[in-house]
């Protein structure tokens, strides 16, 4: 295969402020939906399939779960539960805009899954910090 | 860096120091402190109903500290 070089235009350092002093990617990202938009601190999570959020957002900004399909989901530190998958979910992540696929119904920290990331924003991670295009 | 005014200064606040007693909670963060905090998303979000329509709502942030696998 060869090389692939990806030119990213912003960087995260790891143990600073950037970073809160740690070395998670936390990212800003906002939810929007009908009737508002809800901003949050999310972690940008690649072994995470999907976005995942507390069903109290989707409450907030408008978006409906009456419909949505009802999923079991494998948790990575073992178990399963039981979110609700919508659809065309839009979203902001780092200033760059995308319809995703959301759960809801999940707890703590938001997730920020591949189908999220990859629509969103191009991202990396070096032994520096985490980056983003 | 593509970042709100409460991301960069909640950013900065990031600390076991500054945040800790906040553990395990829900956040809404706004205008460099903490407007109001609590287990319960739903009820914190209760809170500021009127601002979420308007664009006007804080930054929501679940703090922990604890190591996450």
């Amino acid at each position: 295969m060869p090389p692939v070089t990806i030119t990213f235009t912003d960087r995260y350092a790891w143990g600073g402020a950037a970073t809160n002093y740690n070395n998670r990617p936390y990212t800003w990202m906002r939810v929007h939906g009908p009737a508002g938009t809800y901003d949050l601190w999310a972690l940008v999570d690649t072994g995470a399939d999907y976005l995942m959020l507390e069903t109290a957002v989707a409450n907030s900004v408008g978006i409906s779960l009456g419909n949505a399909n009802t999923i079991t989901v494998n948790l990575a530190g073992g178990g399963t539960t039981s979110l609700q998958l919508v659809q065309n979910v839009r979203i902001t992540v780092e200033g760059k805009s995308a319809n995703v696929d959301a759960l809801f119904g999940s707890h703590g920290t938001p997730l920020l899954g591949r189908t999220a990331i990859i629509p969103a924003i191009d991202f990396g991670i070096d032994n520096i910090g985490w980056l983003y295009r | 860096m593509a970042d709100s005014n409460d991301a960069r200064q909640l950013r900065q606040r990031w600390t076991v120091e500054q945040l800790g007693s906040y553990e395990g909670k829900w956040i809404a963060f706004q205008n460099g402190e903490v407007r109001g905090n609590g287990t319960d998303l739903a009820n914190l979000s209760s809170q500021f109903a009127n601002d979420v329509p308007n664009g006007k709502g804080p930054l929501f942030a679940f703090v922990t500290f604890k190591v996450l696998q």
